[in-house]
């Protein structure tokens, strides 16, 4: 009777104890014992980790692109030793056409597409290196459609229920994208507009909502503005670089009217061109602002293993807003707002990689080397190519 | 004004005199007080050794809110610090019995930070077999069950 208790009592300890631990750990050890596994498992583990680690933020990098500009892994929750962004392959991160390449992330998940089989596409996570490969579609089943964004839905928890991946009949080139972890409500905006347009890929309406920017119709071309987000809103953040200060204000869009809230407006002493980056993904407190020399963020969130990529911060920065981009000849770039900054966070909390009846489940390895095998054959497939070209050129 | 004294006794029959303020850190004790003023508390499943250790604990962590309100006898820096310390001087077995001492007796911080020990130690093992070693912990997989496992939770570092 007391040895059961004793053993009761343990087994109540133990959840205590496990959910002390980071999550790469807790994962790594789930084989240690059945009542381990059982453990972690459970709900009641999973609703004590979060309670535990509310207070820590997540490990997350700003990318632009495949681009990582900041990255943040130094958290509790997960204590990752390198940042989420450079957990993605490197072979992902090629741009030559027929690669599979990184198209977009939400919610920890990275969306690929194939260049050279347009019709699968790959959607998983790095961190739990699962990977799902996609078939395409039945009403295009040769993929003629063109692989555009990832959307994921998320309980109360931010742990990851579905995914959609988003495939366009016909792209617009000036239609852009923002991609967020938002779970459903995705923003779609083009270059010189002054508004832009909301879906929800979850409901069963097909309706766009027309949304204006706050400051409408004001477009002022010295503003430096992003649309990005934050703590589950759209956020858009806003410099004017004034004779005495540099203004920033930061509206929120609420969610349920489409309205917005100005939550701040902060007047530097600095004079300096500051162009926004970026909010934290947790907290609206937090702004990254580039000032053309160094980053700074306006508060301190105490973040110590913290990543700046300086290069690729000023390339990107400079691509956006030089002035001597904004010529007359440009003259829709007055209106530019930069949606290209988008947060790739890590969940506090990770299951597998959900995975739909059709679609097959790979793992890192297999992945790796398809992808491989993709890269030869499009550079076989070049070289012959060249090589035609020049036989053409002899006998003309 | 003297201050009211409790007496608490260990499974081997040792009573321990202590300060009311500092035994009610447990949530049970501050309950059993209230319940059973006067009287000697048996706590018949702890040892006069892990009995000692978790007044020390509370005797540190006490909040003194007799005069200027509510003062702690260290800044929360230092009582940090002494912490890791505190549970740094105790072996395996007794930190067990130690975080189950803080169970039963309901000291939430005591708690915290005996589990958080025993998490980092958890965590600095190598492998599920070093954690099976430190812990007397039975492995009941087969062999195809951990490789399944192992399949499903693989990381990149």
């Amino acid at each position: 009777m007391i040895m059961e208790t004793q053993t009761h009592l343990m087994e109540v300890l133990q959840t205590e104890i496990l959910a002390r631990l980071p999550l790469k750990t807790i994962f790594r050890f789930k084989s240690v014992c059945k009542t381990w596994k059982s453990t972690i498992e459970s709900a009641y583990f999973r609703c004590l980790f979060l309670s535990l680690h509310q207070n820590s933020s997540s490990s997350w990098s700003l990318l632009s692109g495949p681009d990582e500009l900041i990255g943040f892994h130094g958290c509790k929750t997960w204590d990752l030793p390198k940042s989420p962004a450079s957990l993605i392959p490197p072979s992902f991160k090629r741009y030559h056409i027929g690669d599979c390449k990184y198209v977009d992330s939400s919610s920890g998940l990275v969306f690929l597409s194939d260049g050279s089989d347009k019709a699968y596409c790959y959607v998983g996570s790095p961190v739990l290196q699962q990977w799902i490969k996609l078939p395409p579609p039945l009403s295009d089943p040769k993929g003629d459609s063109t692989v555009f964004g990832l959307v994921t839905r998320l309980d109360e928890d931010g742990v990851v229920l579905s995914f959609k991946v988003i495939r366009i009949a016909s792209v617009q080139t000036t239609t852009d994208y923002l991609s967020s972890d938002l779970s459903v409500l995705h923003v779609f905006f083009r270059d010189g507009d002054l508004d832009f347009q909301t879906h929800d890929f979850y409901s069963e309406s097909d309706q766009f909502r027309v949304v204006q920017l706050p400051d409408y119709p004001d477009h002022n071309k010295d503003y430096k503005r992003t649309l990005t987000t934050s703590g589950g809103f759209v956020v858009y953040v806003r410099t004017l670089a004034k004779k005495e200060e540099t203004v920033l204000k930061i509206w929120r869009l609420n969610n349920d009217d489409d309205s917005w809230q100005l939550l701040w407006e902060v007047g530097f002493p600095i004079i300096r061109n500051y162009a926004p980056m970026a909010m934290h993904p947790f907290d609206v407190a937090t702004v990254y602002l580039w000032n053309y020399t160094i980053l700074r963020n306006a508060s301190n969130d105490g973040h110590q293993d913290c990543f700046i990529d300086k290069f690729v911060c000023k390339k990107n920065v400079e691509e956006i807003w030089d002035p001597r981009s904004s010529s007359d000849l440009d003259e829709h770039l007055e209106f530019r707002v930069c949606i290209w900054f988008c947060p790739f966070v890590i969940p506090r909390w990770m299951e597998s990689v959900p995975c739909p009846p059709q679609a097959e489940m790979i793992d890192m390895t297999s992945l790796l080397s398809y992808a491989t095998a993709t890269h030869e054959r499009m550079i076989r497939e070049h070289e012959a190519m060249m090589r035609d070209r020049d036989n053409d050129y002899f006998w003309m | 004004m003297s201050k009211k004294m409790i007496v608490l006794k260990s499974s081997e029959g040792v009573s321990f005199v202590v300060e009311e303020a500092v035994a009610r850190q447990s949530k049970i004790i501050s309950f059993l007080v209230e319940e059973f003023p006067d009287r000697e508390l048996p706590l018949t499943n702890m040892t006069s050794e892990i009995l000692r250790k978790t007044i020390e604990y509370c005797k540190k962590h006490v909040v003194e809110d007799d005069g200027g309100g509510d003062s702690s006898s260290s800044s929360s820096g230092d009582l940090k610090e002494w912490d890791v310390k505190f549970v740094a001087e105790i072996d395996q077995p007794r930190l067990m019995d130690l975080l189950m001492a803080a169970n039963y007796l309901d000291i939430p911080s005591l708690l915290d930070v005996t589990c958080q020990k025993v998490a980092d130690t958890i965590a600095a093992c190598n492998d599920e077999k070093e954690i099976r070693a430190t812990f007397n912990i039975e492995n009941d997989f087969t062999e195809e069950e951990v490789e399944a496992i192992r399949m499903e939770n693989q990381y990149p570092i």
